[in-house]
C-alpha cells in the first residue's frame, strides 16, 4: 500500500504550479479561443509532463534511463526540426500571396516589422542571456511558431518551452497588443489616410513562379533559412499549380492538423517544472512582449518614414501588419481603419504586408542564425 | 541563470542588429524586384491565363 501511494509524496509545489499553468493554457484555448490548436495540447502536455515520475517524459529510475514518449517525439520531430518544417508546408498551402503580388511594395513593411526580433535580441543580451539564448528569445518577435521553434532548437536553447509558450500566446494576443501601440505612435490624421486598392490581375505564371523564385533568392542570400522558406513555398506551389488540389487540401488540413497536435503536446516535454519554473521564464515572457511591441513600432515608423518621400501617402497602421501573425494582424489593422473611418478599407493592403511578414520572419530567422553563429 | 546587466555581451549585438535588419531588407528588396520582373514578363499571358486576386 505504501508503495502505491509513495508517488504522492513526490509531488512538489513546482509541479502543482505547472498543473495550474497547464490549466490556464487549456482555459485560454477553450474559453478565450486563443490559438486553441496549440495552447490546448501544450496545456494538457504541461500537466502530463509534470506528474511525479511521469512516464511520459524520460526518467532515470534506479540508475536506468526509461524513455518517455514526449521526449521520443521531441527527438524525432523537433530536435531535427521536422515538425516545424512539415507544418510550414501546410501554412504555405493556406497562404494566398495574391495581395502581395498585386502590391509588392508591401514587402518592405514585412522587413521593417522584424525590428522587434533584433531589438529584443540586444535587450536579452544586455540582461545577461548568452547570445544563443538571446537570439532564441528575440525570435519570439518573428510572430511565427515554426520559425521560433526552428531557431530556438537550432541553438539548443534551454528556454524552448518558455519561448514557444510566449510566441503562441502573443500571436493570439495581437488584437490586444497592437492597437494601443499603434495609437500611441500615430496621429488621428495619419490613421485616417485612405489607400485606394487597385485590384490587379496576377497571372497564373507569376503565382507559380513566385514560390520557386523566392526559394532560390532566399536560399542564396540567407541559406540558413532555405529549409523553412523552401517548405513554406513548396506548400504554396501545391496550392497555386492548380493540378494538385487534393495534395494542397491535404497539406492545409490533414498534414497541418496532425503536425499541430503532435507539435503542441511534444513541446510540453520542455515544460517540465525543473526547466520552466524559473525567474528566467517570466523575463522571457516579458521580452516576448517587448519583441511584439517593437515589431509593431518598426513597421509603423517605417511607413511614416516612406510618407516623407511618397506622394501617395501610406496609412502607417498598415506597417504594423508586417508582423507575421497571419491573418490576425491584417484583420486588426482593417478593423482599426474602419473604426477611425467606416469607409476606409485597409484589408488588402494589410494582408499584403502580413504575408510579406511571413517571408520576412523566415529570412530574419536565417539571418539571425548566420550572424550569431559567427559570434559564438 | 542569474539576470544581470552584461555590457560586454550587449556590445556584441549592434553588428547583429545592423546587419540583421540590412540582410532582411536586402533579401526582401530582391524578392520585390523579382516580382516586378515576373509581373512584367507575364503580363500579356495574364489576360489569357489569369485569375483575379481574391481576398
Amino acid at each position: 500500500m505504501a508503495d502505491i501511494f509513495s508517488n504522492v509524496l513526490e509531488i512538489r509545489w513546482e509541479m502543482v504550479l505547472m498543473w495550474i499553468i497547464g490549466g490556464i493554457l487549456i482555459w485560454l484555448a477553450i474559453s478565450k479561443d486563443m490559438e486553441p490548436t496549440l495552447l490546448l495540447p501544450m496545456g494538457f502536455g504541461a500537466i502530463l509532463a509534470n506528474l511525479p515520475t511521469s512516464g511520459a517524459v524520460t526518467q532515470i529510475i534506479n540508475g536506468n534511463t526509461e524513455e518517455g514518449v514526449l521526449d521520443v517525439l521531441f527527438n524525432a520531430g523537433i530536435a531535427n526540426e521536422l515538425f516545424p518544417l512539415l507544418l510550414f508546408i501546410g501554412i504555405g498551402a493556406m497562404i494566398d500571396f495574391g495581395p502581395l503580388l498585386s502590391n509588392p511594395k508591401m514587402l518592405l513593411f514585412g522587413a521593417a516589422a522584424q525590428f522587434g526580433i533584433f531589438f529584443t535580441f540586444a535587450l536579452a543580451a544586455l540582461l545577461g542571456f548568452d547570445l544563443k539564448d538571446a537570439a532564441s528569445i528575440g525570435i519570439i518577435g518573428a510572430a511565427d511558431g515554426p520559425t521560433s521553434i526552428f531557431v530556438a532548437n537550432y541553438f539548443n536553447s534551454n528556454y524552448i518551452g518558455a519561448i514557444i509558450v510566449a510566441a503562441y500566446s502573443y500571436m493570439a494576443l495581437v488584437p490586444i497588443i497592437q492597437p494601443p501601440v499603434i495609437r500611441l505612435i500615430t496621429t488621428k490624421k495619419e490613421r485616417l489616410i485612405k489607400m485606394p486598392y487597385e485590384q490587379k490581375n496576377v497571372s497564373t505564371a507569376v503565382r507559380i513562379l513566385f514560390p520557386i523564385v523566392t526559394t532560390a533568392i532566399v536560399g542564396i542570400l540567407a541559406p540558413r533559412s532555405v529549409a523553412l522558406v523552401g517548405f513554406l513555398m513548396f506548400g504554396n506551389l501545391l496550392r497555386e499549380c492548380k493540378v494538385l488540389r487534393i495534395l494542397s487540401d491535404s497539406a492545409q488540413k490533414e498534414l497541418a492538423n496532425l503536425i499541430t497536435i503532435l507539435l503542441g503536446i511534444t513541446i510540453a516535454s520542455k515544460m517540465r517544472f525543473d526547466l520552466f519554473v524559473k525567474v528566467d521564464t517570466l523575463i522571457i515572457i516579458l521580452l516576448g512582449l517587448v519583441a511584439f511591441v517593437f515589431d509593431t513600432i518598426g513597421g509603423v515608423l517605417f511607413a511614416k518614414f516612406l510618407n516623407l518621400f511618397s506622394k501617395k501617402k501610406i496609412n502607417p497602421m498598415v506597417g504594423a501588419a508586417g508582423i507575421s501573425a497571419f491573418p490576425m494582424s491584417s484583420r486588426v489593422i482593417h478593423k482599426m481603419g474602419l473604426k477611425e473611418d467606416p469607409t476606409n478599407f485597409l484589408l488588402m493592403h494589410a494582408a499584403g504586408a502580413n504575408v510579406a511578414g511571413q517571408i520576412a520572419s523566415v529570412v530574419a530567422g536565417g539571418v539571425m542564425i548566420a550572424l550569431v553563429e559567427k559570434l559564438i | 541563470m542569474k539576470i544581470h546587466i552584461d555590457i560586454d555581451n550587449f556590445l556584441q549585438t549592434p553588428q547583429v542588429v545592423l546587419f540583421g535588419m540590412l540582410g532582411v531588407f536586402v533579401a526582401l528588396l530582391v524578392i520585390y524586384g523579382s516580382i516586378l520582373i515576373l509581373s512584367r514578363a507575364f503580363r500579356k499571358n495574364g489576360k489569357k491565363n489569369s485569375d483575379v486576386t481574391k481576398d
